[in-house]
């Protein structure tokens, strides 16, 4: 169900927008016009919305219980909480007084609404929400400002779970939850939104643009600017010539290539950090694949894997600003997640031709192998577009030690259910190009291979109970050392098994006029995790 | 050589050799071509430089041998798509137009209906739905392209199946078979090399339309794909024109060329249709020139040749 939300599928619109300019609507005052490529809004309906941009928008718009600080979690509309001794109870003390844009009490009633709503119909419209309250069996109020949280058993990840959960206005939403529910998710949540956080979705236009007016009834530190103004572009090319000519202030995720001209540009600033999306080239792992089973050996897995040039992969794709990884952890997420340990060999591909020619695969005539019986030529998938070059790359790299790779695109649309196969059954996929974005949090990364996941998250289709078995014991694991310790061995267990290999980490590039300043990085292409990023936003000369 | 006159007009002449240089540069890609295909020899949009003199594109690719290689699939497409055009459309054409009735009415119903749908919609969701491959993309086009061929194959035929010749054929007891490849297809041949020259422009145009759009061959070279990548990669902020310029100019310069060059054939195979472009002035002439009498001061080349053409009409008839 996170899966869009995850793969931030770059996916080229091919709609032109020609969208108004964002500014025209301001009042006077400080307007921020912020630009963004290649993020798509598919709902701001809490419920439906998966992608990053809405999940930001969500952050800006609705009061969290909590919300990060840098990768640590700390106070939001909770000032403070404490989790009892048996590790089942967790008590949040609320912002008292606070009110909601309209006007109306915004209290605890309105969390217990939310938390009880979501677990109602969390089999059916509430499903967007319900995996993060996994493990929470009732929510209470024995004040206005006061939330009790029952858990079914101690719970590692609850914390990381409530920074992601919306506290929507039960007045707003109770009619909607009339019923079966249903009526949940076909609420527009059309602009303008009733409000409870730093700012209000006063105006949205599809594929053109969102307008935030700062809250005035906002319970936290107030932002400096009055509105946001976020205008989505449909090519890079167009929001850098609008960043230049000074029609937006900030541009979201500017293409790697640009970079070097708009560091030489005086009146920018650019700014670079690495971002969590981590792409993959991974394997259908399923035992039970019926060809090319020689795919299934770790063995020819890591010949491949130490045949591929990554450093140049990762040069290329993301123009020197990528970091090469080893583990689907990313380091940009902090916490000390990534298993420093766990490494993919070295680049090597003579050795990689020893490997296969000690496998016993000769190559054939046209210098493709030959693994009992059929040539060593693959398909992968992909989503067409930008991960053409990405696969032209590897193909080039393979071809030199005898595996032949076959372009097998598809549309955003349907990449998942062609990497699936029919019915979710895993049989026809050998190899696929994909990228995940993990939280700070590693649970939600780490359960994309777990069996529980299969047709559903899980693109590999692979399976491994030791692996099922330790996600559990991470997720219920409250001694921080000891958690981290069984998330390293995780990792380890997916480096040897290698039903994906790990390439790079993009970076996430931004850059701003320099009249501004106060922006806060985060390795999301929008910080869906807090509201630094427009909080202290201001103009600076 | 008389069949070559028409070279002697500098335009087509020039339009023959750009055509005449892009078939030699795709036959001989692969030994021009300096670098592999899909090879990395540089930087991510390097400048030109004298090993690499149209610079590198965003793959850190040589642009040079990219366009040499490029030059093969947009004629393979232009090509064959045109010839998919031609067959449908000389098929379809002479067919309504050689049995008329019911015949006619049915194809040319169905010619109509290809004739209004909007043809680069059509092919994205085509392309979309069939996936991308070059042999899908060439039917595509082929199959959104023949229309103006049939209406023009028709219209021909029509008026050939009542000329004498045609009459006497049946007459004599000519099948209809014969009478359509011995005597019609003739006929009509410089129209539809005329036609399937323009076709070829516009087949060449559509696949660099759908390679711009992300739905060209993945796994073949073309100069629409060229330009594709390099706009997502925002070759054009990067400053890296080289990625995107010299691709631009030779799909221009292909598809100029032989728009010159069918509708030069149609010129020289149909002289009527320079009549069309006649001001009205010069449309006084045919009356003077058939008066036989004034000169005129114009004394442009098709007035003299329209002046020279009805004198050897009225000769011929004297």
């Amino acid at each position: 169900m996170l899966r869009k939300m995850l793969i931030v599928a770059a996916v080229a619109t091919v709609a032109g927008t020609t969208a108004c300019g964002a500014s025209s609507t301001a009042s006077g005052g400080q307007t921020l016009r912020v630009g963004i490529t290649d993020s798509p809004i598919d709902s701001l309906n809490p419920f439906v919305a998966q992608y990053v941009l809405p999940l930001s928008v969500m952050r800006n718009v609705y009061p969290y219980l909590v919300g990060y600080k840098g990768e640590h979690v700390g106070p939001d509309f909770a000032s403070s909480w404490e989790t009892s001794k048996d590790g089942t109870t967790m008590t949040f003390h609320l912002h008292p007084g606070a009110k909601w844009s309209d006007g109306q009490p915004l209290t605890s009633a309105d969390a217990v609404w939310t938390i009880q709503t979501t677990l109602k119909f969390a089999k059916s419209s509430t499903a967007g929400l319900a995996f993060l309250l996994n493990g929470v069996t009732s929510a209470s109020a024995p004040d206005d400002h006061t939330l009790v949280i029952k858990l079914a058993a101690p719970l590692s990840t609850a914390i990381a779970q409530f920074a992601m959960l919306p506290i929507l206005p039960q007045h707003v939403y109770a009619s909607a939850a009339a019923g079966d529910g249903s009526g949940l998710r076909r609420f527009a949540n059309s602009a303008p939104v009733v409000s409870g956080g730093p700012f209000a979705l006063s105006e949205y236009r599809k594929d053109e643009f969102l307008l935030l007016k700062r809250n005035a009834n906002y319970y936290g530190q107030r932002p400096k600017v009055d509105a946001v103004g976020i205008r989505l572009y449909s090519s890079g090319d167009a929001m850098v010539s609008a960043l230049r000519n000074n029609e937006i202030d900030q541009a979201k995720v500017v293409p790697a290539t640009v970079v070097d001209k708009l560091k030489g540009d005086g009146k920018l600033r650019v700014s670079k950090v690495p971002s969590a999306d981590v792409f993959v080239l991974g394997f259908n792992s399923n035992s039970a694949k019926p060809e090319h089973r020689e795919l299934l050996d770790p063995r020819v897995r890591k010949a491949i894997a130490s045949a591929i040039n990554r450093p140049q992969l990762t040069a290329t794709a993301t123009v020197g600003t990528g970091t090469v990884i080893d583990t689907l952890l990313p380091p940009s997420i902090g916490g000390g997640w990534t298993a420093t340990g766990v490494k993919l060999p070295a680049f090597d591909a003579d050795g990689a031709n020893r490997q296969l020619d000690a496998l016993g695969f000769k190559r054939g005539a046209d210098g493709v192998r030959i693994a009992s019986g059929h040539p060593m030529s693959y398909k992968v998938r992909f989503v067409a577009g930008e991960r053409e070059r990405q696969f032209e790359s590897i193909r080039n790299d393979l071809g030199r030690i005898g595996v032949k790779l076959e372009a097998a695109p598809s549309d955003a649309s349907s990449f998942v259910s062609a990497v699936h196969g029919p019915n979710d059954k895993y049989l026809d996929t050998d190899l696929f190009l994909n990228n995940w974005m993990s939280l700070y949090d590693p649970t939600l990364q780490l359960s994309v291979l777990s069996c529980g996941q299969l047709g559903n998250l899980n693109d590999a289709g692979y399976c491994n109970k030791t692996y099922d078995g330790l996600l559990q014991r991470q997720a219920t694991e409250l001694d921080p050392a000891k958690r981290k310790a069984i998330v390293d061995q995780m990792q380890q267990i997916l480096n040897d098994d290698l039903p994906w290999i790990p390439l790079y980490a993009r970076a996430i590039l931004d850059a701003h006029a320099s009249t501004w300043d106060g922006f806060v990085t985060s390795p999301y292409t929008t910080d869906f995790l807090s509201t630094n990023a427009f909080a202290g936003v201001q103009r600076s000369g | 050589m008389s069949q070559f006159r028409f070279l002697r007009q500098p335009a087509i002449a020039v339009a023959a050799g750009v055509l005449a240089l892009t078939l030699l540069v795709a036959l001989f890609a692969p030994l021009l071509a300096t670098s592999e295909a899909g090879r990395r020899v540089g930087p991510v949009f390097g400048s030109p430089s004298s090993a690499h003199p149209l610079g590198l594109d965003d793959a850190g690719q040589d642009v040079l041998s990219l366009l040499l290689r490029g030059a093969r699939t947009v004629l393979i497409v232009g090509a064959a798509a045109s010839l998919v055009a031609v067959l449908i459309g000389c098929a379809v054409g002479v067919l309504a137009g050689y049995a008329g009735g019911w015949v006619d009415s049915v194809l040319m119903r169905i010619t109509d209906y290809f004739l209004v749908v909007p043809a680069l919609p059509f092919m994205i969701v085509v392309a979309a739905i069939w996936g991308p491959s070059l042999s899908h993309i060439i039917l595509v086009i082929g199959l959104l392209s023949w229309t103006q061929m049939a209406r023009l194959t028709r219209a021909q035929t029509m008026s050939l199946r009542e000329r004498g010749y045609i009459l006497r054929a049946r007459g004599l007891g000519s099948s209809h078979l014969r009478i359509v490849t011995r005597h019609l297809l003739p006929h009509l041949t410089p129209l539809v090399v005329a036609n399937a020259a323009l076709t070829v422009a516009t087949a060449i145009f559509a696949e660099a339309a759908l390679a711009f759009l992300g739905l060209g061959d993945p796994t073949s070279v073309s100069w629409g794909r060229m330009i594709e990548h390099a706009f997502s990669r925002s070759a054009l902020s990067a400053g890296a024109w080289w990625a995107f310029v010299p691709p631009g100019l030779c799909i221009a310069a292909v598809v100029v060329a032989c728009s010159v060059i069918g509708q030069g054939v149609a010129e020289i195979a149909n002289p009527q249709l320079q009549h069309d472009h006649l001001p009205p002035r010069r449309v006084r002439l045919r009356a003077t020139a058939a008066g036989g009498g004034e000169d005129d001061s114009g004394g442009s080349d098709s007035g003299r040749r329209l002046r020279r053409r009805t004198a050897a009409t009225v000769m011929e008839e004297s």
